[in-house]
């Protein structure tokens, strides 16, 4: 891995577009994170932010605008082209395979970066009781990961990116249904791999609190646009930032488009 | 070529148009709302027809005409509500299954009530004169059924447009959710709406009784070019079911004078070639992320050999090893014929059950690797052995082939591609005499001197048909089964991983195609001779409803699923004439009351005694 300083950033977006029918849901972003460092990407319900992921992981592709993966042009690339150079992301309703086995989910996520089209021989697998337990799981990896609760689904679901040895990790809503201390235990984890291996990790978050506790970075995000960007204590006192949140409630939830992957 | 000649074509394709519309319309808005490809709208096209011959001497035409929609929308509703609604929430496959379950028990119904013989329908009273465009005679008839397509078009614009239980039926077709956001029962709703395509379809047929001959085929003819209208102009579009209809009336109309043998090929060109620039169709919502799974339907973990134990399946496997010492020819060609049918339910289960991709016409990829076989034999004087791998090749191509164009389609959309994929095929080998002898197909096919003993023949099925079924079961474990089964349990996440989702699509269509052109091929050599019947839709429906008795996701449910299917098809083909009502019942049964196969009978029985 080149020295962190001379290299550019893991990922640099440039004026990002996309629009659903007449409502631009992410209208002109532009964003560089670098390398090691955790940032929190907040904004009102509808403000743009899990379209922005979709553009970023490639689920959608942007109506105009340009994206770099450390320093390579990632803009036309499926998403598991991008995921091959190491992105790896979460979905706000998270998702696993619940008729695989929770090792065959680990396994699965391990290896598809580097094999996706996995043929008949079977590779060194991790070991899943540890990866399990990374993310607070005891459970068999043996058993089938349907029947999870959500929360442990997140957590699986957490476990699987991270396997994948990504570069940069997008997460959309991490903690959405967990409770205060998972929380901050699941954020803490992240945080250390990010510390460990020079992770790179972009989260929304819905919990200033945790925002504040572990994001070195916030971006605030309404109407599609960038709004504020800069250490936590500076985006919180920005006024635009502050309106948003503590005057009137923003129109943003109207605009329509669904915010989840689980639309159809 | 003279322009008259040009308007006349022009009117009568779209005089087509509107009849094509009324069936596509009512399929396009049951979709929408429900989600449903309701297979059996052909059917209620059918029935709208016969109904009004039947009408015609009590009531005169028009009145006729008028009274056999309702009845139609009558009979939709009991379908809808005996059938559909207590498997709402099944994927989408079960529901298909149910309603081409339906459209054989009409089929039959029809030749019960009707007879099996071609009907001339009366003339309309009234327009039953022409006039003369450009010197040529256009029927009084065409021209008022121009009309009828843009009419009914309006009427559903303001219904979808001015009432609120329109802007409900919109709002469900681009999310289902929101009707529940609503506040109004979205059964009631999806009864109304069924209702509403089964009047529309049963007008169609209604109004197409002086242009079309009636006979028992007219709902598999009209299904499939009413699925294409609907793929095309966008599943849910009711303003595209009306632009693609006039778009392959005129197709076929001006095809039918150039390409007169070909009318079947050039609807699935268009259809391929619009899904491969819009693969929502021309005016289809398109989704923006594809739902993470089939609804509530979520596919249990695989088991291994089915859920009758290991210990049954040793019995069965030593069983087949031993058959050529137990049985004489006849038992060994009924062993092969079922080896065979399990190999090619086994290829489709590997689409379905492990890929999640629905076929409908899995038929293409047996009666391509028959016919491929055959002619190789036929016309090239090639051996057995090379025949049976270029009918598996050739298959395996036709799967690469279907992969490449329908890679990006969802669901319901590659099913219909496969099945209208099948339809050109079955076109083909019925109306290229020169080369496949249509319908009497090509005969003398007997395999070599060295597999003529029925022995040696079953000894080679075991080996090619067992072993392939073995050989999927054996794949379904390995990191590439596993890619496949992720695949299909979310492919939005899969993809995010980094599998390679439409690659791997490809490779699985290439592998059932494979699978099932050398059980094709198989088939040819064990009956001696080949018919268009190999690729018809019946067989594609044979291999859906073995996979579903063994179980969608038992693996080795496919040797269970074709063993108690030949027995129940020769116990009914002998019993009774009425086979289609009996298969028919039996799919509708099996989707309603035991969506988990054969296989799962046992466990639910202990479940319930425990």
């Amino acid at each position: 891995m080149s020295p962190r300083d001379a290299s550019p950033p893991v990922l640099r977006a440039e004026g990002l577009v996309k629009a659903f029918g007449g409502i631009r849901a992410v209208d002109g972003v532009d964003l560089s994170l670098d390398a090691g460092t955790i940032s929190a990407l907040i904004g009102p319900n509808g403000a743009g932010k899990t379209t922005c992921f979709h553009l970023l992981a490639g689920q959608l592709r942007p109506d105009a605008g340009r994206l770099w993966l450390d320093g390579r042009d990632i803009s036309r690339l499926e998403p598991h082209r991008r995921a091959a150079l190491g992105l790896a992301r979460t979905f706000q309703i998270a998702g696993v395979f619940p008729s695989l086995s929770l090792a065959d989910n680990l396994a699965l996520a391990a290896e598809a970066p580097r094999r996706p089209r996995p043929g008949l021989r079977r590779r060194a697998a991790p070991d899943a009781a540890t990866l399990l337990a990374r993310v607070g799981l005891d459970l068999d990896p043996g058993r089938p990961a349907a029947g999870l609760s959500y929360g442990q689904v997140k957590r699986l679901e957490l476990a699987m990116a991270l396997a994948g040895r990504p570069r940069l990790l997008l997460m959309d809503e991490p903690t959405a249904g967990l409770d205060g201390p998972e929380r901050d235990r699941l954020l803490g984890l992240v945080a250390g791999q990010v510390a460990e291996q020079g992770l790179t990790v972009l989260f929304t978050e819905h919990d200033v609190a945790a925002v504040f506790a572990h994001a070195g970075r916030v971006l605030a995000m309404a109407d599609g646009r960038l709004i504020a960007d800069g250490p936590p204590a500076a985006v919180a006192a920005d006024p635009a930032v502050q309106r948003l949140y503590l005057g009137r409630p923003s129109t943003g939830s109207a605009t329509g488009f669904a915010p989840s992957g689980q639309d159809v | 070529m003279d322009l008259g000649f040009l308007v006349i074509q022009f009117l009568n394709g779209l005089a087509s148009a509107s009849s094509l519309f009324l069936v596509a319309a009512g399929l396009s808005l049951i979709f929408g709302v429900g989600r449903i490809v309701n297979f059996a709208h052909g059917s209620l096209f059918m029935l709208g027809a016969y109904l009004t011959v039947a009408l015609v001497p009590a009531v005169g035409f028009w009145a006729a005409v008028l009274l056999a929609p309702p009845l139609v929308a009558l009979i939709g509703g009991l379908i809808e509500r005996l059938i559909l609604r207590p498997i709402a929430g099944a994927p989408e496959l079960f529901q298909l299954l149910a309603t081409f379950g339906v459209s054989l028990m009409v089929a039959d119904v029809v030749i019960l009530v009707w007879g099996a013989a071609d009907i001339v329908g009366p003339r309309a009273p009234g327009l039953d004169g022409a006039v003369s465009v450009l010197g040529k005679a256009v029927p009084l008839y065409d021209l008022m059924l121009i009309a009828v397509g843009p009419a009914v078009l309006g009427g559903l614009w303001l219904l979808l447009t001015r009432t609120r239980a329109g802007l409900l039926v919109r709002a469900a077709a681009e999310d289902r959710d929101m009707v529940d956001a609503l506040g109004r029962d979205p059964k009631r709703l999806f009864s109304g709406v069924f209702m509403l395509g089964a009047l529309l379809a049963g007008l169609g047929g209604a109004l197409a009784v002086p242009r079309e001959t009636l006979h028992s085929g007219l709902d598999l003819q009209v299904i499939v070019e009413a699925f294409a209208v609907v793929v095309v102009g966008g599943m849910g579009s009711v303003g595209g079911a009306y632009g693609a209809a006039v778009l392959i009336g005129l197709v076929h109309a001006f095809g039918i004078v150039w390409f007169p043998e070909a009318t079947l090929v050039l609807t699935f060109l268009v259809m391929a070639l619009v899904l491969m620039l819009r693969p929502h169709g021309l005016f289809g919502a398109r989704a923006g992320l594809p739902a993470a799974t089939g609804g509530a339907a979520v596919a249990p973990p695989l088991t291994g050999v089915g859920r009758l134990g290991g210990g049954l399946w040793l019995l069965a496997a030593l069983g087949l090893l031993a058959a050529p010492l137990l049985l004489g020819a006849y038992g060994l060609d009924v062993l092969a014929e079922m080896l065979i049918l399990a190999a090619f339910a086994a290829s489709l289960q590997w689409l379905t059950g492990v890929a999640g991709i629905v076929s409908f016409g899995h038929a293409a990829f047996f009666g391509l690797g028959g016919y491929a076989a055959a002619l190789m034999v036929h016309h090239l004087g090639w051996g057995m052995i090379p025949a049976l791998l270029a009918g598996s090749a050739a298959a395996a191509l036709a799967g690469a082939l279907l992969g490449r164009v329908g890679g990006r389609l969802s669901g319901v959309y590659l099913a219909m591609l496969s099945l209208a994929f099948a339809e050109l095929l079955h076109a083909v080998a019925f109306q290229w005499v020169g080369l496949t002898g249509g319908d009497n197909g090509l005969i003398g096919l007997w395999p070599p001197a060295w597999a003529a003993d029925p022995r040696a023949y079953y000894g080679l099925t075991l080996l090619l048909a067992g072993g392939a079924v073995a050989g999927l079961a054996g794949l379904a474990f390995t990191p590439h089964g596993r890619a496949l089964r992720a695949l299909r349990d979310h492919p939005v996440r899969a993809a995010a991983l980094g599998l390679d989702v439409a690659g791997l699509r490809r490779r699985a269509m290439v592998l059932a195609g494979a699978v099932a052109g050398l059980a094709g091929g198989l088939f040819v050599f064990l009956k001696g001779s080949v018919f268009p019947g190999v690729l018809g839709v019946a067989m594609s429906v044979d291999a859906l409803v073995m996979m579903l008795l063994g179980g969608l996701h038992a693996l080795g449910g496919a040797l269970l699923g074709a063993a108690a299917y030949q027995g129940l098809f020769v116990a009914a083909a002998t019993l009774t004439d009425h086979w289609r009502l009996v298969l028919g019942g039996l799919i509708v049964l099996l989707v309603v009351a035991l969506p988990g196969g054969l296989g799962s009978l046992g466990r639910r029985l202990r479940g319930r005694s425990a």
